[in-house]
């Protein structure tokens, strides 16, 4: 009975999804068709590679959703609970981890490298879900090992691997414990009705982009003068919206600076330790922290558009609020000043490589493209997002926008051998998705307040 | 006119997923009215309030508000519309004063020597973060910045509900006193029976979708409760022409309630082997009749 429980509490929190269930499906034929292919004895690497994968990014979702179900349940003094969670991560572990590993093992793979190997993708997952993104910064370490990959292979490596791997999935089961202690202990408004679900106040502690405003109140005090007093004055609508909905659109070009020279630094460190022109470790690295920040800024538009309904509809009945082709002009344009700052730092670093030859032209031409790529895909998701009636955890038109602006990208940078006008058809699939969504967005109703689907709110992040 | 009516719902539709919230929901509100809206938890006084001011779309039928379609309002009826929110964290980000000026930025007439008035009463700090303020004090910062408006019609999503006892009375009393110095047109959510009893010249109450009944208050201060019992199929066979609603509370048991001339003459009336006990419930006790 306790395994139906925790089978049915699985499938509720993670598989139910027909998003999780299609990308699990389709990493699952992928596998199966690789194995066909592959030599026999790279078939055992494979099923764990491919599991690890798909491990990793389950136990990411899946620490997202139990944190959050266990704040509910702690503020609501559910009993068992956490129990039933701690068999729910337990039978994921054994499905997704164990299952993989005596198939792995069956194949050929070595037990430490199967442990190693299924062991590391969920304990990456829980630290990408649990401790956020910023410890991504730590990979370029790893670059120094790069060129001296045996080191990998070594037992003690590996054991030492899979024993961390199993600390922090040790860790793990901590989490609806210490989840629901925090949701007794804190502050939460629950709805009078089912459509009205449980839903955290976010308070001034929320995630954003703002956190020096939000400790400093006056900040937005300081603000609101430059403000035109004619709101209506389209130039400054987004910089009304920000400061009326808690986000902002301003650059901080200090902040810029120091983070290009940062980079800089780092470029001009890296090839004086490691030599060499070619040397795109670190050129890697610095373009994807400015495609993360990038990511965070519109991300943060989304999440504060998402989190003020209530402020909406406040404004949505004032005399002077604009009509609704102005609100969605602004929004557009909110979307395109909130990457003006890791653009412009991605620019100057890159201007800086290259014109010191430390970075090649096609290295250039690729991170051009993978960022563009990304600007363009999370740009028009957050378009497509707004587009709808209903605001929701996942769209297909998210996914469907990623992977087209993805094979555009990787296309226009990799397709030479195979086609000759590659580049062209390459930047078309990556403007194809994002423009149709702008043409939703722009041909679809204002939605104005935001109709959310509570599902899509996340918590409060916590620690384990 | 104290007789036009300033907000028409015909037909009003709303679904969530499967649950029904309004079902052909019929409402007018006359210039001057103060209507106290009741009902149980997620009976849809929310969705309603929210359907009046077009700030969600419906699945059928329509509101007006001064003769506007509520999902299009110009700016001349925005103007004199002003509304609570049930959530008291608004702008939680800015302190009051720069929440204030904001919001004043959308509206010409924002009156801030009524602010100032108001928050040296009501004991406001301006110069605070609104997140860190208590529920309550948001609350208050909340209905000074929708009267600060100057509005014609002023909708309040129960604001009062995290307010201690003695600021609920001075904002029973500053709106009371405010609808004595200028027309106000008031809709009122609350469970708290008592304020509205004090604010409110009627009361609705929202119940499987529709409004169940929308009356003076008087007019449910005058009502009895007769509890009739005796054997069903004899109970199913009475009726009660007059009654302003009637309940069935188990096998072989009704609740009936009427006003009381009209239930002495039932008294007289029924047969002698239905049991009939009549007593006067205070008005909490009456309007919940419509919930159970």
């Amino acid at each position: 009975m306790d395994v139906l429980k925790a089978w049915l509490t699985l499938w509720g929190l993670l598989l139910r999804r027909p998003v999780i269930s299609i990308l699990l499906g389709m990493v699952y034929l992928t596998t199966v068709l690789l194995i066909v292919v592959a030599a026999p004895g790279k078939r055992g690497a494979l099923v764990a590679l491919m599991s690890a994968f798909v491990a990793g990014g389950l136990s990411a979702v899946l620490s997202e959703r139990i944190r959050r179900h266990c704040l509910a349940a702690g503020s609501l003094g559910i009993p068992g609970h956490s129990q039933l969670m701690h068999r729910t991560q337990g039978l994921f572990l054994i499905l997704f981890v164990a299952a993989p590993g005596v198939v792995a093992c069956a194949l050929g793979l070595s037990p430490l490298t199967t442990a190693v190997t299924l062991l590391l993708g969920p304990a990456v997952g829980i630290a990408l879900s649990v401790y956020g993104l910023w410890w991504i910064m730590l990979v370029p370490a790893l670059g120094r090992f790069d060129t001296h990959t045996e080191w990998v292979s070594l037992p003690i490596t590996q054991a030492a691997g899979a024993a961390a791997s199993l600390w922090f999935i040790w860790r793990w089961f901590e989490l609806p414990g210490r989840s629901e202690r925090i949701g007794q202990e804190g502050p939460v408004r629950l709805g009078d009705s089912r459509h009205e679900r449980a839903i955290r106040h976010s308070g001034p502690v929320q995630r954003s982009n703002i956190a020096v405003d939000l400790f400093d109140p006056h900040a937005h005090d300081a603000v609101l003068p430059t403000i035109d007093p004619n709101i209506e004055a389209e130039r400054t609508l987004p910089a009304a919206f920000a400061t009326g909905l808690g986000y902002s659109v301003r650059t901080n070009w200090r902040f810029t600076a120091y983070g290009t020279a940062a980079g800089m630094t780092a470029l001009i460190g890296w090839h004086v330790l490691r030599g060499g022109q070619a040397e795109i470790t670190s050129y890697v690295m610095i373009c994807m922290v400015c495609g993360v920040s990038l990511v965070a800024r519109l991300q943060s538009i989304l999440q504060r558009w998402m989190r003020t309904s209530t402020e909406q509809a406040i404004l949505r009945i004032a005399p002077l609020w604009p009509d609704p082709a102005q609100v969605k002009r602004a929004m557009l344009g909110s979307t395109l000043l909130v990457q003006r700052g890791a653009l412009a730092a991605w620019a100057a670093i890159t201007l800086c490589g290259w014109a010191l030859d430390l970075v090649s032209n096609t290295c250039v031409f690729r991170a051009a493209l993978a960022l563009a790529g990304t600007s363009l895909a999370f740009s028009g998701s957050l378009w497509a997002t707004l587009a709808r009636r209903q605001v929701r955890e996942w769209h297909t038109a998210t996914v469907a926008i990623g992977i087209t602006v993805g094979s555009g990208a990787l296309i226009a940078a990799f397709g030479a051998p195979l086609l000759s006008l590659h580049v062209a058809l390459g930047l078309a699939l990556m403007l194809a998705a994002p423009a149709a969504a702008l043409a939703w967005y722009l041909l679809a109703p204002a939605r104005i307040p935001i109709s959310v689907d509570p599902r899509a709110l996340s918590s409060r992040p916590t620690s384990i | 006119m104290a007789d036009d009516p300033v907000i028409v719902a015909r037909g009003l539709r709303k679904s969530y997923g499967r649950g029904r919230v309004l079902d052909q929901l019929d409402l007018t509100v006359h210039a001057g009215a103060a209507i106290g809206l009741l009902g149980a938890n997620g009976a849809g006084k929310t969705t309603l309030l929210k359907t009046l001011l077009g700030l969600i779309p419906l699945d059928g039928g329509r509101t007006t508000v001064f003769g506007q379609p509520s999902s299009a309002l110009p700016p001349e009826v925005r103007q004199r519309l002003g509304y609570v929110p049930q959530t008291p964290a608004q702008f939680s980000w800015l302190t009051g004063r720069a929440m204030l000026r904001y919001v004043s930025r959308f509206y010409p007439t924002f009156d801030w020597d009524y602010v100032h008035s108001l928050s040296t009463r009501w004991k406001l700090s301006l110069r605070t973060p609104i997140g860190v303020l208590s529920p309550g004090q948001q609350q208050r910062l909340s209905i000074v910045r929708a009267l600060a408006t100057r509005p014609g019609i002023l909708i309040l999503d129960e604001p009062i509900a995290s307010l201690d006892p003695a600021t609920r009375i001075a904002v029973i009393d500053e709106l009371t006193a405010e609808r004595a110095r200028r027309p106000l047109t008031l809709i009122f959510s609350s469970h708290l029976i008592g304020d509205l009893e004090r604010l409110c010249s009627q009361l609705a109450v929202l119940s499987a979708g529709r409004i169940a009944v929308l009356e003076e208050v008087q007019w449910f201060r005058g009502l009895v409760r007769a509890r009739l019992e005796a054997d069903e199929g004899l109970l199913a066979g009475v009726s009660v022409p007059s009654a302003a609603m009637t309940r069935k509370s188990g096998e072989g048991r009704r609740v009936v309630l009427l006003e009381r001339a009209i239930a002495d003459r039932l008294r007289a009336t029924l047969p002698t082997s239905v049991n009939i006990t009549i007593d006067q419930p205070d008005l909490e006790s009456a309007a919940s009749e419509w919930m159970s």
